[in-house]
């Protein structure tokens, strides 16, 4: 009897703590987060990995927070998903994605605006970051960094042929890729299969007032083959492929190639954006490397001094996203660590080395002197945009890169791209 | 006893097929020509245009570049997959030691997915680190090696010759059995009557194989039609779109372009193109093999 009296307390001084621990234990949160697997968060690699250090506070901090990763296939393949997922009125807590289809998507209900959390830090935002991301007046997506896009250079490469830095009157431009050619340097680093690599070509539109034309083409009030703002940038960009720009395997390589190829110190230029810093600073060419945001057109129709800044894809919410008290106050406080001094100087800047969408605090002594380049140009007086595909509609897209690379291999003449950029505007 | 033969048995007996072709087969057909009346981004509303997206896909540039890299990959299968999958099959319809194993050689290819098909050959093709041109380039005739994929020129050649690689170990398959099916008797007869091997290969084996090529044929002619995988794997259809297939170039209008309606009016377009065209060869083939 008495064994058994003594076996049911030590049983019961055991149970007491484990019960106490479920009466005390917080709500369990469950935080879902989509993105493409070539994006997939990691700590170091090629995902992002801001969303890595993002997810990884929220784990540490909230020990009843799971984060649940959907990794849907290609970008491709995720933004596919996260329509289908919106057609079906269900979006994941946050997700990655561009901001064309947001509008749309925002229109439907879909989207969870995340004020609270970014209105009480609205100061350390730079200017126009938020511009993509607010509809109706309401924040709706969590911008995550900056991109500058242009052309990279190797200062060694262009000595050799004369030039110490890349110039940017056209005129200089071209003969400088003729001398480069004719050194047997390959001038611009390209591979044409992935067509969506034309980012510095962008600028070209820009400076022949695409701000202008843009509006007026996709009303249809004028056509592209009749127009010469819109003609122009192609013709330009055949010119270089003619003087001999790009390497001869173009037509066959992707951009990994391109990359490889100028930081092997074999072309003297890279059409990129500041997203490849991290490989560029990492090589051996690190200290000869220029920036330029592209040329300058003498029979240009718009102020020259625009610039590819463009605040890049950014995080949405879904409309679970703040559902429960405790997922709200995980979720803001989440947000606001993400834009926080800390996060922004440690981790953004000096640790993964991107630029962020809020101002940089920091000395800049822990990065490189090539981040510290870019950082001058993001805050240089060129008045920012952004790509074309990304300022329109998801179906411009595809043409518009199809148009563009096809100058580059010379797959079609300007007049040709032309005609398949009005038969794009059929469909539309 | 259970009559089977009634009309309520025969009713009965086909539905479950009935059932699943027309809810995987009639009504997709349906829906896609549903959307293909819209303007259907993928999101929102869908908007009713009648017509338009059909008027519009008549100019297509890339359609015609479609249709006629469908046809020449038709046309390489049908000159070069059923002659030599007939001379294989008469080489190995005989009793030899590794029969088998030169029948299953033959047939791997078949029944590798397109997908895998279409990686292995990318290695092999590849201008740069392909085995062909890496080959070339190793015995002397760098100065030859050709871009097979990528370039203007090689590209849907290239993607035909994947094809036939694949296609030829199932029409062996098809021609094998076919031979098997002709009896020994008309040969025995044939040769007492002092018939010569030729004589005996197009007077006997050839016309009791007609059967055997015209499903082939039709079979050629649908598959080559939707090759898709192996031009998505070789080249994603570029580049600028050279070596697009009609189906790699609905599905990059559709699911890349997220163009749904526009999409949705492409595959309606070349359902109705494998449908006359099937029709019409089953009509031509039908008739000579009546004859």
């Amino acid at each position: 009897m008495m064994k058994k009296v003594l076996s049911l307390v030590l049983a019961l001084c055991l149970m007491i703590p484990m019960m106490a621990s479920f009466a005390f234990a917080e709500e369990p949160v469950t935080i879902t987060i989509a993105l493409g697997a070539a994006e997939a968060p990691s700590e170091t690699g090629e995902g992002n990995r801001d969303l890595y250090w993002f997810a990884k506070y929220i784990t540490d901090t909230y020990p009843n927070a799971k984060i649940e990763w959907q990794l849907n296939g290609t970008h491709d393949d995720h933004r596919t998903k996260i329509k289908m997922m919106a057609e079906s009125g269900e979006l994941p807590d946050m997700f990655w994605e561009s901001f064309n289809e947001m509008p749309m998507i925002q229109k439907m209900g879909l989207l969870t605006p995340i004020d609270e959390a970014v209105a009480p830090i609205k100061d350390r935002f730079i200017t126009g970051s938020q511009q993509y991301v607010t509809f109706d007046g309401k924040v709706y997506g969590m911008i995550y960094k900056n991109d500058a896009m242009g052309f990279f250079y190797n200062k060694k490469l262009l000595k050799q042929v004369g030039y110490d830095e890349l110039p940017i009157d056209w005129d200089q431009f071209i003969d400088c890729v003729k001398k480069l050619r004719a050194a047997g340097i390959t001038p611009i680093a390209h591979g044409a299969t992935d067509t969506w690599s034309i980012w510095a070509y962008n600028l070209f539109f820009f400076r022949y007032g695409w701000r202008d034309l843009e509006g007026k083409f996709m009303n249809g009030e004028i056509k592209w083959a009749d127009t010469e703002g819109l003609m122009k940038p192609l013709e330009r960009i055949y010119e270089l492929s003619e003087a001999g720009a790009f390497p001869e395997n173009v037509t066959s390589q992707g951009n990994d190639y391109a990359s490889n190829m100028f930081l092997g110190g074999e072309a003297a230029m890279y059409n990129v954006g500041t997203w490849a810093l991290g490989n560029m600073i990492d090589s051996a060419i690190a200290d000869d490397i220029g920036f330029s945001w592209g040329p300058f057109f003498p029979d240009g129709i718009a102020d020259q001094k625009i610039a590819l800044k463009e605040f890049s894809n950014a995080y949405w919410f879904g409309p679970n996203a703040f559902k429960g008290e405790e997922k709200k106050k995980i979720m803001i406080d989440a947000i606001q660590h993400y834009y926080s001094e800390q996060f922004t100087n440690e981790i953004m800047v000096e640790k993964l080395g991107l630029l962020p969408a809020v101002t940089y605090t920091g000395t800049g002594e822990k990065v490189s002197p090539l981040f510290n380049l870019m950082l001058s140009y993001i805050g240089d007086d060129y008045s920012a945009d952004m790509q074309l595909a990304v300022r329109n509609e998801p179906s411009f897209q595809e043409p518009i890169w199809n148009a563009i690379t096809s100058m580059i291999t010379r797959f079609m003449t300007p007049e040709e791209a032309a005609e398949t950029m009005d038969e794009w505007y059929q469909t539309k | 006893m259970v009559q089977l033969s009634t009309k309520r048995a025969f009713f009965l007996l086909i539905f479950p097929a009935a059932f699943l072709f027309i809810v995987y087969v009639i009504v997709p057909v349906g829906v896609a020509f549903q959307y293909s009346l819209t303007n259907y981004q993928g999101l929102g509303e869908k908007v009713y245009i009648g017509l338009r997206n059909y008027q519009v896909l008549l100019g297509n540039r890339y359609l015609h570049t479609a249709i006629l890299n469908n046809l020449q990959i038709m046309l390489f299968n049908m000159l070069f997959v059923i002659p030599v999958a007939f001379t294989v099959a008469m080489m190995i319809n005989r009793e030899f030691r590794g029969t088998n194993f030169h029948k299953m050689v033959f047939f791997t290819p078949g029944v590798i997915s397109g997908i895998i098909a279409g990686l292995i050959w990318a290695f092999i093709l590849d201008p740069h680190i392909g085995v062909i041109n890496s080959v070339l380039r190793a015995v002397g005739l760098g100065w030859f090696a050709p871009e097979w994929i990528g370039g203007k020129n090689l590209t849907p050649l290239s993607i035909s010759l994947v094809g036939t690689w694949q296609g030829l170990g199932f029409n062996m398959l098809l021609i094998l059995s076919g031979l098997n099916m002709i009896p020994n008797e008309i040969y025995e007869a044939a040769e007492v009557d002092g018939a010569s091997r030729r004589q005996r290969m197009w007077l006997i084996t050839i016309p009791n194989l007609k059967e055997t090529f015209v499903t082939c044929l039709v079979l050629m002619i649908t598959g080559s039609l939707k090759t898709f995988e192996t031009v998505m794997m070789l080249t994603g259809g570029g580049p600028s779109h050279v070596s697009e297939t009609m189906v790699s170039l609905m599905y990059n209008q559709t699911f890349i372009s997220h163009k749904y309606g526009y999409g949705m009016a492409m595959a309606v377009v070349e359902f109705a193109i494998a449908l006359t065209l099937s029709i019409i060869v089953l009509r031509v083939t039908n008739k000579r093999v009546d004859e």
